[in-house]
């Protein structure tokens, strides 16, 4: 926490408002980590399938495994997330 | 828009207008680079735009941080003043609201180093693209000194090529995410030991065959991770400086759908305060963009530290 010296009440204010936006920026961070990992392994296996479906011409069975995979991968993740103990 | 790039003559503003933002936000090409160096294991080492950016970031950051800092320890009598002042208050929010929660009080000298550097380095690489120097530059060179922008042996003319957020090459984001890779193994292992860092990455006591399908979705989740911090910093550092270049470039492609100069004038009404007020929001992203990928290597170093299954 950073410490502010309560002088008269806007310094009340801004320490408050302060430490509840530590609070919360505390709260966010596993929050925000599941979101993007969510949108990264769908957008990162999607991707690697549309690649390897061009290599292999197998278009669209590889982008739509890897779009599967992604929520899959992505959901765990998120549920690791939501579940911690 | 002022570029040192060839202007494709015959065709309308339309079709100029991609080329030119990518143009702007993309690095300069490798084939025409600001200093040429020799091949090293084949691999060009010529300094492009955006490398070049790393290294007025790289200098910006050791002088705006790390000189004040070594003068505030040379002093000895744990008072900051000016410079260190302000450097202490970021330091001292980086630690109590992102480094303590996600890796608890026992790693925070272990690793909040590693954090501000990350926070400090995309800071000063994001807030450098938003400084429109080369422009400046571009411009003295074209209407002060009358150089000519097909003039390609002037040296202004030649750095012009390219965007200067160089957080904005995936190269760039895919080395800082690399790094953060590397750092979520080596704090897993110095925390709970090689064997048992790995052991930990499934839950305990679930039967066999659901291992068979957990341990490949997480080990794909390794990888996902700092993928996730690679596109989130470039895509927005790009984006917003897109989102700009386009709505400047409303008053060219209206003036001559309509083929009249009053409208593009006209739409200069509307272009340049939307222009400006996204430029505002621009550095607010600036701030934010730092600050969450900081907040997320930490998240993700915080999760191979403290386990929960």
């Amino acid at each position: 926490m950073i410490p502010i010296i309560m002088g008269n009440d806007s310094d009340h204010f801004f320490g408050k408002s302060l430490n509840q936006f530590q609070r919360f920026v505390r709260q966010s961070g596993p929050a925000a980590g599941a979101a993007y990992t969510l949108m990264g392994a769908i957008l990162f296996l999607g991707a690697l399938g549309f690649f390897l479906d061009q290599y292999f011409n197998t278009s669209p069975v590889l982008l739509l495994l890897g779009l599967g995979l992604g929520i899959v991968v992505g959901f765990y993740e998120l549920a690791k997330t939501i579940f911690k103990k | 828009m002022i570029s040192g790039g060839e202007q494709t003559h015959g065709s309308g503003v339309i079709d100029q207008v991609g080329e030119n933002i990518i143009h702007h936000v993309s690095n300069s090409d490798i084939q025409h680079p600001i200093v040429h160096f020799p091949h090293i294991f084949g691999i060009d080492m010529s300094v492009t735009k955006h490398v070049l950016m790393l290294w007025i970031v790289a200098v910006l950051v050791s002088v705006a941080v790390i000189i004040p800092i070594r003068r505030f320890l040379r002093k000895g009598d744990g008072i900051p003043t000016g410079m260190a002042n302000a450097i202490e208050s970021v330091v001292q929010f980086i630690r109590d609201s992102i480094v303590v929660p996600n890796l608890g009080p026992k790693w925070v000298n272990a690793w909040a180093p590693l954090i501000l550097t990350f926070f400090f380095f995309i800071l000063f690489a994001n807030a450098i693209g938003m400084v429109p120097i080369f422009d400046l530059l571009g411009a003295f060179n074209r209407f002060v000194l009358g150089i000519p922008a097909s003039d390609s042996h002037n040296f202004i003319n030649g750095i012009l090529h390219g965007g200067v957020t160089a957080t904005g090459n995936f190269n760039v984001t895919v080395a800082l995410a690399t790094v953060t890779f590397f750092a979520i193994i080596i704090a897993g292992i110095k925390a709970h030991g090689f064997i048992q860092h790995w052991k930990n990455l499934v839950p305990h006591g679930l039967p066999w065959p659901v291992y068979i399908i957990l341990i490949p979705i997480e080990i794909i989740g390794m990888f996902v991770k700092p993928f996730a911090l690679t596109m989130r910093l470039a895509a927005n550092m790009t984006g917003g400086h897109v989102a700009i270049l386009a709505i400047l470039s409303f008053m060219a492609i209206f003036a001559e759908m309509f083929n009249s100069t009053v409208t593009g004038v006209s739409l200069a009404l509307f272009s340049i305060p939307m222009a400006t007020a996204i430029t505002g929001l621009e550095i607010i992203v600036v701030l934010v963009q730092a600050y969450v990928f900081t907040l997320l290597s930490a998240v993700f170093i915080g999760m191979a530290i403290n386990v929960h299954h």
